[in-house]
C-alpha cells in the first residue's frame, strides 16, 4: 500500500492557492463589471451582456480549453497555474456580474426613494443604504457560485495544472488507489467548500440589519 | 480558424448533441421527481433525523466537484455489484448531482411562501394539507422556475464532463473528431456556439413559462428569487 | 480507516470475478469486448462516420477470426481508468495500443508484442531541437501516465541538463499538440508511431529519435486480467501465427507504412 497522503497534500495547496486568488479575482472583475453593466455605455454594456451569457452557457471544460489555447494567440503566455486562474476568475465574474445586478435592482427603487426623501444626498443613500443590503443579498447565490469555481478548478487537469483531481487522476492510473483516493478527495473538496460556507455565514451575520 | 472545417463537421457533431440532450433531459426529470419532494419535506421536518441526514447529502452535492461524483458513480456502482452502461451510470452521477441542488430550490421557494402565510391559513382553520395544496404550493411552483432553469443549464454544462466516461455526448463527439483532424480551435468553437444554443433554448423556454403562470396565477415575484 | 477500505474493496471485488474462463465466454458469446479509447490515430479513433477504426481494430478482427467466427467490440473507455475498467469486467482485455511497463504489470499481465512502442519526441521544424540534448531550459510535456514522463527524466540526468519547469503532462495527445501550437511546450514525448501519425498532417512539426540506454526497448501490448490465463496463452499463440504468415506485417503496413515485426519478441514483457 502506498502513502498517497504527501502528494495529495502538495495538490491541495495547488488547489486552494488557485482557488482563494481566483474567487477574489472573479468578486472584483463582478462588481467592476455590473457598474459599466449598470451605468456604462451602450456598446459597454452589450459587450458586458454578451460575456455574462458566454461564460454562462458554455460548459467550463471548453471555457478553460478556449482561454488556454487564445490567451498565447493574444501574446499573453502566462503559465499554466495562471491561466488557470483567468479562466476561473472569468467564469466566476460572468456569474457574480448577475448575482450583484439582481440583488441592487431588488433593492434600490423603494429604499433609494426613502432615504432621499430622508434628505440623505445620493452618494450616501448609496454607501449607507443600498450596499449593506445589496452585499447582503447577494452573499448566499454568490458564496454558491464561489464553491462552483472551486469545484471547476478540479477541471484545470486537462490544461495540465497539477491540482487536487489531476493528482488524485494520476494516483490511480499508477497505483489503482482507487476507493481510498476518491474519499480522500471528497473530504478535501468539503473542507475547502465547508470553510468558505463557513466565511460567507460571518459575512452575513456582520451585514445583518 | 477554418470555418469551412466547422460546417463540414457539424453532422459528425449531431449525434453528440442529440445524446447530450436525452442524457440531460433524463436526468433533470428524475432529478426533479426525486429533489423536488424531498425539498418540500426538508421544509416541513424540522431539525430530526431524516432533516439532518437530507442536509448532509445536499452539503455532499454542493461540495464536491462533479468530476469527482462521475469518478465516484463509475468506480462505486461496479464494486457495489451495480453494472449499468455507460449512458445509465451518466445519468446516475447526473442525477445525484442536481436532485442535491433542487432540494435547496424547493426549500427555499416553500419556505419563502409558507412564511406568514402558512400561519394565515392555518388561522383560518385550513387543515396543513390544505394549506399545502391550495396556497402555498401554487404559489411556490412559480417561484421555483428561475432557479429550476438556472439549475438545468448547469446540468447542460455538467453532462460535458461526463466524457471521461467515453460516452459520446457533445464534448467527447468533438474530441472524436480532433483525434482525426487535429482541428482543435475550430472543434472547442463549435462546442461552444453548440452548447450555447442548447443553454439559451432552455432559459427562454423557462422565461416563457414563467411568464405564463405568472399571469395565470398572478403570484408575484420578488426579485431575489429571480436572482439566478 | 484504511484497513477497513480494503477489506471492503476486497468484500465488494470478489461478485465481479467471472466464474468460467474469460476465453470460454469469448468464444459462447462469439463476441469479444476490448477496452481502447478512440483517440489515439493510427491505433483507434473514429472515422467520418464516428465508427471506431485503426489498427488496433484489425489486429482485433484478426484475431476474432482465428479464436473461431469471434466479432470485435472496441469498448470506448477512459483510459488513465482502463486498468479499473477491466477488473470492473467492462470488457475482456485491453487491446488499445497500451505500451507494456513494469508499474502496469503489476496488475495485469500482456501478450507478447504486437507493435513497436518507441519513443519520439514532436518539435517544431524551426526550433532547432535535433536530439534530447538540445533541450536544455525548455519547456517538455507527455502523456499523463506513461511511460515517456520517466523517459524526459532520465534524458535530462543522461545530458546534464534541466527544463523549464515540471514536464507538463496531457490526458490525449491531441491537446499537447494544440498546446505546441500555441507555444506552450518546445518538445512532446510519446510513442514514435503516433507522433509520425500527426506530424503527416502538420508541416511545422518533425519527429525526432528519442531513445537512451537508460531504458529498454518498450512494445505495445495487449493487457489481461492476471486471472485469464488461458486467454493469455491462446492470443499469444495467434499472434505468433499472425507475425508468422505476414498477417501482421501486412497490418503494420497498412497503418503505419511499415513493418516492425521483425524486432518484436516472441515473449510477453514481464520486467524481471
Amino acid at each position: 500500500m502506498i502513502d498517497i497522503a504527501p502528494k495529495m497534500a502538495r495538490a491541495l495547496l495547488v488547489t486552494v492557492a488557485i482557488s482563494v486568488i481566483a474567487v477574489a479575482a472573479s468578486v472584483v472583475i463582478g462588481a467592476l463589471f455590473t457598474g459599466v453593466r449598470m451605468l456604462g455605455a451602450r456598446w459597454a454594456r452589450w459587450t458586458v451582456i454578451a460575456f455574462v451569457e458566454f461564460t454562462r452557457g458554455v460548459p467550463p471544460l471548453v471555457h478553460i480549453a478556449i482561454i488556454y489555447f487564445l490567451l498565447p494567440e493574444a501574446g499573453l503566455l502566462i503559465n499554466e497555474f495562471w491561466t488557470g486562474v483567468v479562466a476561473l476568475a472569468l467564469i466566476g465574474g460572468g456569474y457574480a456580474v448577475e448575482i450583484f445586478r439582481a440583488s441592487i435592482i431588488s433593492i434600490s427603487a423603494g429604499q433609494t426613494e426613502a432615504a432621499r426623501a430622508l434628505g440623505l444626498p445620493p452618494k450616501l443613500s448609496f454607501r449607507l443604504v443600498l450596499l449593506p443590503q445589496a452585499i447582503r443579498r447577494s452573499l448566499p447565490p454568490l458564496t454558491n457560485e464561489l464553491a462552483n469555481i472551486i469545484k471547476a478548478s478540479s477541471l484545470l487537469s486537462v490544461i495540465s495544472v497539477n491540482e487536487l483531481t489531476k493528482v488524485a487522476n494520476d494516483l490511480i492510473f499508477v497505483h489503482f488507489v482507487v476507493v481510498e483516493v476518491l474519499i480522500e478527495l471528497t473530504l478535501l473538496y468539503l473542507v475547502i467548500v465547508g470553510i468558505l460556507m463557513l466565511l460567507s455565514r460571518h459575512l452575513e451575520a456582520r451585514f445583518a440589519l | 480558424m477554418d470555418l469551412g472545417f466547422i460546417v463540414e463537421a457539424m453532422p459528425r457533431l449531431w449525434p453528440g448533441l442529440i445524446l447530450t440532450i436525452k442524457l440531460c433531459l433524463t436526468a433533470l426529470v428524475i432529478a426533479m421527481a426525486i429533489g423536488l419532494p424531498l425539498g418540500v419535506l426538508r421544509a416541513e421536518l424540522g431539525n430530526g433525523i431524516t432533516g439532518r441526514a437530507l442536509d448532509s447529502y445536499v452539503f455532499l452535492v454542493r461540495g464536491t466537484p462533479i468530476l469527482v461524483q462521475i469518478y465516484a458513480a463509475h468506480f462505486l456502482l461496479p464494486m457495489a455489484g451495480i453494472k449499468l452502461d455507460p449512458f445509465w451510470v451518466g445519468i446516475v452521477a447526473l442525477v445525484f448531482n442536481s436532485a442535491g441542488y433542487q432540494i435547496e430550490i424547493a426549500r427555499g421557494a416553500f419556505i419563502s411562501v409558507d412564511h406568514g402565510q402558512g400561519d394565515g391559513a392555518a388561522a383560518l382553520g385550513l387543515t396543513r394539507w390544505a394549506t399545502l395544496r391550495f396556497v402555498i404550493f401554487p404559489q411556490a411552483v412559480p417561484r421555483m422556475l428561475p432557479p429550476l432553469a438556472n439549475e438545468a443549464s448547469h446540468l447542460v454544462k455538467a453532462s460535458s464532463v461526463l466524457s471521461v466516461l467515453a460516452i459520446f455526448e457533445l464534448h467527447k463527439a468533438a474530441n472524436a473528431i480532433i483525434s482525426q483532424s487535429f482541428k482543435f480551435l475550430e472543434m472547442l468553437a463549435a462546442q461552444a456556439v453548440l452548447y450555447l444554443a442548447f443553454v439559451l433554448a432552455l432559459t427562454q423556454l423557462a422565461g416563457f413559462l414563467e411568464r405564463r403562470m405568472h399571469r395565470r396565477s398572478g403570484a408575484s415575484m420578488t426579485a431575489d428569487l429571480s436572482i439566478r | 480507516m484504511r484497513v477497513l477500505v480494503a477489506t471492503l474493496c476486497a468484500l465488494l471485488a470478489l461478485p465481479g470475478v467471472a466464474t468460467s474462463s474469460t476465453l470460454d465466454h469469448i468464444k459462447s458469446e462469439g463476441k469479444m469486448t476490448f477496452g481502447l479509447e478512440a483517440q489515439y490515430k493510427p491505433f483507434e479513433f473514429r472515422d467520418e462516420n464516428n465508427e471506431i477504426i485503426g489498427y488496433d481494430i484489425d489486429v482485433a478482427t484478426e484475431i476474432g477470426k482465428r479464436l473461431g467466427d469471434v466479432a470485435p467490440d472496441p469498448i470506448d473507455t477512459n483510459w488513465s481508468t482502463v486498468i479499473q475498467s477491466l477488473y470492473n469486467g467492462d470488457f475482456d482485455l485491453i487491446l488499445g495500443g497500451m505500451t507494456a511497463t513494469a508499474e502496469r504489470y503489476k496488475r495485469v499481465n500482456f501478450s507478447y508484442p504486437y507493435m513497436d512502442a518507441s519513443s519520439g519526441l514532436l518539435v517544431k521544424k524551426d526550433s532547432g531541437i535535433t536530439s534530447p540534448a538540445d533541450l536544455a531550459g525548455k519547456s517538455v510535456g507527455a502523456g499523463a501516465g506513461t511511460p515517456q514522463i520517466k523517459q524526459l527524466e532520465l534524458a535530462a540526468e543522461e545530458n546534464g541538463i534541466s527544463y523549464n519547469g515540471a514536464t507538463k503532462t496531457y490526458d490525449a495527445d491531441t491537446v499537447a499538440y494544440a498546446a505546441m501550437n500555441a507555444g506552450r511546450i518546445d518538445a512532446y514525448a510519446s510513442t514514435l508511431v503516433s507522433l509520425l501519425a500527426y506530424a503527416q498532417t502538420d508541416d511545422s512539426v518533425t519527429v525526432i529519435p528519442f531513445t537512451s540506454n537508460k531504458w529498454d526497448a518498450e512494445y505495445t501490448a495487449m493487457a489481461f486480467r492476471k486471472e485469464d490465463e488461458d486467454l493469455q496463452g491462446a492470443i499469444n499463440e495467434i499472434i505468433v501465427e499472425m507475425k508468422d504468415d505476414g498477417t501482421l506485417a501486412a497490418l503494420q503496413e497498412k497503418w503505419f507504412g511499415q513493418s516492425f515485426v521483425d524486432i518484436l519478441p516472441n515473449k510477453a514483457p514481464t520486467f524481471e
